[in-house]
């Protein structure tokens, strides 16, 4: 559906993206996560023919972007991380302008702009101004409105920022139903895990570089070649401590009030060594375990690793 | 046939609100507190303190001078935010987005402005019509010098189009465009044709090529406007301008000396597409190069 090759984009000197290769595939959900000043909405702009290209290219169902921007529009739906609405339009109103952008005929919008604000639920608000909606409902509106010209490929910013919790799982929801459609989503977020359940392939970006691509549980086991290990000991945990920080393998040793926690940098053999090890020291253990890779932590180990 | 999306919601918006009645009728007010200035004027100057409707020729002047001034005050006003208020209100990434062409955005756009100068126009029909009824002008005359002024209007909305879209600030557009028109159009003109008619008495002791003259004087839509008068009244504003004896040309000169207000119809026009094509290259996000 989409490729991204040697993409990069400077602004000035600063570079804002740097050589980003991404395949996304098609009737997927692509996620983008990234920090703030990642690149992400740069690259999202690129894709959608909004901003150009320092070098490299972008290239939807085998068409250049920049080649041929007007015939890419109608296989896109955008949705910018920021954006206004006509506030002096009612809703109904609103997405009859946008049909109208896209040349639909005037009788055949009414039937479709229902349908769509029945997808994101503002059927209710259907007579309100627009600017009398809230955050959410004008998020959600702008998601029916990138929608009118039934694209193929939609370009989500950020579509659940400013979304209390119960919004967010309704967009998922919606975007899930979307991709049942047989749409292709690439949606961005700072968010690592909000992604992680709906999305079918993530990419980590920081900086302007790819840090990691591929499905989710693809990228756990790149990331977390480090284990979290967690003991808790009946007794004995001074003796314990001193024990783990003799081993060469053991790091970030933390001590908590009732276990202890370290990451581990060795194989599984070279773990069952250690509990041996703690075994015959006599120390005893009420649990041994390996923590579950938490999607934050591998987020913040992934971005903020090398800033240092 | 479609109508023009951005045309049609600006309208819609337009009309529905408060503040445009607002503005026809301060409109309408100014014009018509002209016009009956102008009647007390005159009637004031008359030996007898009477009305003479002799005087509705040069109230008709009076009143289309006005509407003209008031035209190209109101064009730019009206349009130099089309494209910045969009980008200020981040709307104009979802616009550009869409399968309209940057030439029909840039065309909805001055469509809008033009219908909003229109209606203001039209609302000061029955003030015109006062000299109307009294035999100043025929409806014909009053048309064409309407057909004039929207031009000269839609070339100054045409040039704001285009600063709006290179600066982000509508408020630096519309100075700009005021600039432009006023100092430059106007004014600068009239400086540079009789800077060069001193130039050619001191130099040659003689009157510069008339050509030259005509080119020079061609941005200036007051020069027009009081040619197409003449035209209409059959006095002689434009001998004025352009020295006493131009019964000496012949042919294709002559022609345009007596109708000189086509050689600023030939501007605008020609302005209206430059502006209106570079409006539509630089609203393109991803043009070739800065
Ligand atoms: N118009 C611009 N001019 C100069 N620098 C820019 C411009 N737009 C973005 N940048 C820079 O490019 C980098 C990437 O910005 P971008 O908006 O793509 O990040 P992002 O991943 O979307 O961040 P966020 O999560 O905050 O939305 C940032 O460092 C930003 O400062
Ligand atoms: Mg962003």
């Amino acid at each position: 559906m989409l490729e991204i090759k040697h993409l990069s984009k400077q602004y000035g000197k600063f570079t804002a993206v740097d050589d980003l290769n991404l395949t996304v595939p098609d009737s997927s959900i692509f996620g983008f996560v990234g920090p703030n000043g990642a690149g992400k909405t740069t690259t999202m702009k690129i894709m959608s023919g909004l901003l150009k290209a320092s070098s490299g290219s972008v290239i939807i169902d085998g068409m250049d972007v920049t080649k041929n921007p007007k015939a890419l529009r109608e296989s896109i739906g955008y949705m910018p991380d920021f954006f206004g609405v006509y506030d002096d339009l009612k809703v109904s109103e609103y997405m009859d302008f946008y049909a109208g952008t896209y040349y639909i005929a005037y009788e055949k919008r009414p039937a479709m702009i229902d349908n769509l604000l029945e997808i994101v639920d503002l059927s209710h608000k259907k007579e309100a101004y627009v600017d009398s909606l809230s955050r959410g409902m004008k998020q959600r509106l702008c998601l029916a409105r990138s929608l009118i010209h039934d694209p193929k490929l939609l370009i989500l910013d950020e579509p659940a920022s400013g979304l209390d919790p119960r919004a967010r799982v309704e967009m998922k929801e919606i975007l899930k139903q979307l991709q049942m459609m047989g749409k292709t989503i690439i949606i961005s977020s700072h968010i690592l895990p909000e992604l992680a359940e709906m999305c079918t392939q993530i990419s980590i970006i920081d900086k302007g570089h790819l840090v990691v691509q591929g499905s989710v549980q693809e990228i756990m086991k790149q990331i977390t070649k480090v284990r979290t290990i967690q003991i808790r000991p009946l007794e004995q945990m001074q003796a314990l401590i001193k024990l783990l920080q003799e081993q060469p393998l053991v790091e970030n040793l933390i001590e908590n009030t009732f276990d202890t926690e370290f990451s581990f940098q060795g194989t599984d053999q070279e773990l069952a060594m250690l509990l041996k090890q703690i075994v015959l020291a006599e120390i005893p253990i009420a649990s041994f375990k390996e923590k579950e890779g938490n999607l934050e932590e591998i987020f913040m180990q992934v971005t903020g690793g090398e800033e240092k | 046939m479609m109508m023009n999306p951005v045309l049609r919601r600006e309208t819609k918006t337009t009309l529905r609100n408060w503040k445009m009645f607002a503005v026809i009728t301060v409109y309408t007010a100014v014009v018509a507190i002209g016009a009956i200035l102008y009647i007390y004027g005159s009637m004031f100057n008359s030996y007898d303190y009477s009305f003479d409707p002799q005087s509705m020729v040069g109230m008709y002047t009076v009143l289309c001078a006005m509407q003209m001034a008031l035209m190209l005050l109101a064009a730019p006003a009206l349009t130099a935010g089309a494209i910045s208020a969009e980008r200020e209100r981040q709307t104009l990434d979802l616009l550009l987005m869409t399968k309209m062409s940057s030439f029909s955005i840039v065309i909805g756009k001055l469509m809008s402005s033009m219908s909003m100068l229109l209606l203001l126009m039209v609302a000061t029909l029955p003030v015109f019509s006062i000299a109307f009824y009294f035999g100043g002008v025929s409806l014909l005359a009053l048309f064409g010098m309407m057909l004039y002024i929207v031009l000269t209007a839609c070339m100054a909305a045409a040039v704001s189009i285009f600063f709006s879209c290179i600066f982000k600030k509508t408020m630096v557009s519309m100075v700009v465009v005021y600039l432009l028109i006023g100092g430059v159009c106007c004014f600068g003109t009239l400086i540079a044709s009789l800077m060069v008619n001193s130039l050619y008495w001191s130099m040659y002791q003689t009157e510069p090529n008339i050509v030259l003259q005509m080119v020079l004087l061609s941005p200036n839509p007051g020069v027009g406007f009081f040619s197409v008068i003449q035209e209409q009244m059959g006095n002689n504003f434009i001998d004025m301008i352009f020295g006493n004896d131009f019964n000496q040309y012949s042919g294709v000169t002559a022609f345009f000396i007596r109708h000189y207000w086509l050689v600023n119809v030939l501007f605008d026009v020609i302005v209206i597409c430059i502006f209106v094509s570079l409006s539509v290259y630089f609203l393109n996000p991803v043009r070739k190069k800065k």
